[in-house]
């Protein structure tokens, strides 16, 4: 099985980010953490954002970076991913446009995106400017565009941060459904305890940029000393 | 005949005509100066970017002669410009379309970087970044997302352009003395009938002006609120 191994550094004023970790390249690893705790920094570093990021990233057993033998995988041939927390789509483009923007560099690696905005139930969206999207919708198009190049691994940045409640079921549903039909590996950064409850099949939790615990989720906030996380947990999967 | 146009000369339409190619020309060569500048004005973080930002706003706050005077200098026959111009057989380039063109490049340079550079700005690093995820070379996203991104500020920093190209004088006046055909825009042309007494045909020309002036930053205005509906 594939794996993602990264040992990554990167110090920025205050700030410091230490993780080392060996995931296995399938399901949703859930990034958990409280604000500040280098989460989003790490998804970054990941995709290849953070340019001060110093270490080893390997995906698959392809070297995305390794600064000791001088490796540097630029983001644009990393096939990543990303969704960030705001969806972020070209407002110059519309719903169609955004989710075929990244065919146009992929060459001969096409897919059929048909599939995909069924999956993500968008196909009545596809025409429509992306300034008349609601919330959920913006979300469901910039995960849409995210898959359509086929990406190795989706990194998912609080992609629900900005929703309401009932959004983010919807949303989480959808993200399911795409876990279990494209078996796509899913990096997934919340400091959401319901997301975490939900979605997560191994939990990195963060604190103060180091990886206090990798594991099963219940078993990695005990690691990491989240008690009180830990019963609501708890609580949240048997409700 | 062109003569009785207007009430205006055929010296008044050469130099309407030449202050049109004048302003043209400015637009194209500033634009393609401007994009890459604006671009790196907005997204370096070199310590280079403070004194450099200065150096491209200094055309708005000196006096036109000011800057007439230095470029003069430049173009002359003792100047590094014109050392050069020379060297290359090309002659010197103080009172010739290509040196007036030169001088309003520099002239309007603050008014089509400032609204690129704010455009380029207000998009922000995010769109490119997303571009870059799904697969786009840092020049594919900047051709793809930002420039289309940014085309307002495109087409307020080529208006603000040629209206302030048209507008010249000192500049002009400086490194381009009034040469009836070569050098001689519709400002100075303006000039030359104030000086000659001739307050009728002044008053022509300087209406075109006026009109033409308003005019663009009538539909430039009308151009923005356009805009502001069609966004949510």
């Amino acid at each position: 099985m594939s794996t993602l191994d990264l040992s990554l550094r990167l110090s920025r004023g205050g700030f410091s980010l230490a993780a080392d970790l060996e995931l296995p390249a399938s399901g949703i690893t859930v990034v958990f953490g409280t604000s500040g705790s280098g989460k989003t920094t790490l998804l970054r570093a990941i995709a290849g954002l953070e340019p001060d990021a110093r270490g080893r990233v390997v995906f698959g057993g392809q070297v995305w970076q390794d600064d000791d033998a001088g490796a540097h995988m630029p983001v644009w041939q990393r096939r990543v991913g990303y969704v960030f927390q705001e969806s972020s789509l070209f407002e110059h483009l519309d719903v169609r446009g955004n989710i075929e923007y990244g065919l146009r560099w992929q060459g001969s690696a096409q897919c059929e995106p048909g599939a995909l905005v069924d999956l993500l139930g968008i196909g009545a969206l596809l025409d429509r400017r992306v300034d008349t999207l609601s919330g959920g919708e913006r979300q469901r198009v910039a995960i849409a565009r995210a898959m359509a190049v086929q990406p190795k691994l989706l990194l998912l940045d609080e992609p629900l941060a900005a929703l309401d409640f009932a959004r983010r079921d919807e949303i989480m549903a959808w993200l399911e459904a795409l876990r279990d039909r494209t078996g796509t590996p899913m990096l997934y950064v919340t400091h959401s305890l319901e997301e975490l409850a939900r979605l997560a099949d191994r939990a990195v939790v963060m604190v103060e940029g180091r990886v206090a615990a990798c594991d099963a989720p219940d078993l990695a906030l005990r690691a990491a000393g989240m008690t009180a996380a830990v019963d609501r947990l708890a609580r949240l999967r048997s409700a | 005949m062109t003569i009785t146009l207007l009430g205006l000369s055929s010296a008044d339409i050469a130099a309407i005509g030449l202050t049109l190619r004048l302003a043209a020309a400015t637009t194209v060569v500033l634009l393609l100066l401007s994009l890459p500048l604006a671009w790196w004005l907005a997204s370096s973080r070199s310590p280079l970017r403070a004194p450099v930002s200065a150096l491209v706003t200094l055309p708005l706050v000196l006096p036109p002669t000011v800057l007439g005077f230095y470029l003069l200098v430049l173009m002359g026959p003792d100047g590094p410009l014109g050392g050069f111009t020379q060297a290359m057989g090309w002659g010197l380039l103080s009172f010739t379309f290509t040196g007036l063109l030169i001088g309003s490049v520099v002239y309007s340079l603050p008014f089509a970087v400032q609204p690129l550079r704010d455009a380029f700005e207000a998009t922000g690093r995010r769109p490119l970044e997303v571009a870059q995820t799904l697969g786009a070379t840092p020049w594919q996203a900047f051709r793809s997302v930002a420039l289309p991104l940014a085309r307002p500020g495109l087409v307020t920093a080529g208006v603000l352009t040629f209206a302030h190209t048209i507008g010249e004088f000192g500049v002009v006046l400086m490194i381009g003395g009034n040469i009836p055909g070569r050098t001689q825009v519709v400002s100075t042309q303006i000039y030359g009938h104030v000086e000659g007494m001739d307050y009728a045909s002044a008053h022509t020309l300087a209406l075109v002006l006026l009109a033409f002036s308003f005019a663009i930053l009538l539909a430039l205005a009308l151009l923005g609120r356009r805009r502001m509906r069609v966004l949510p």
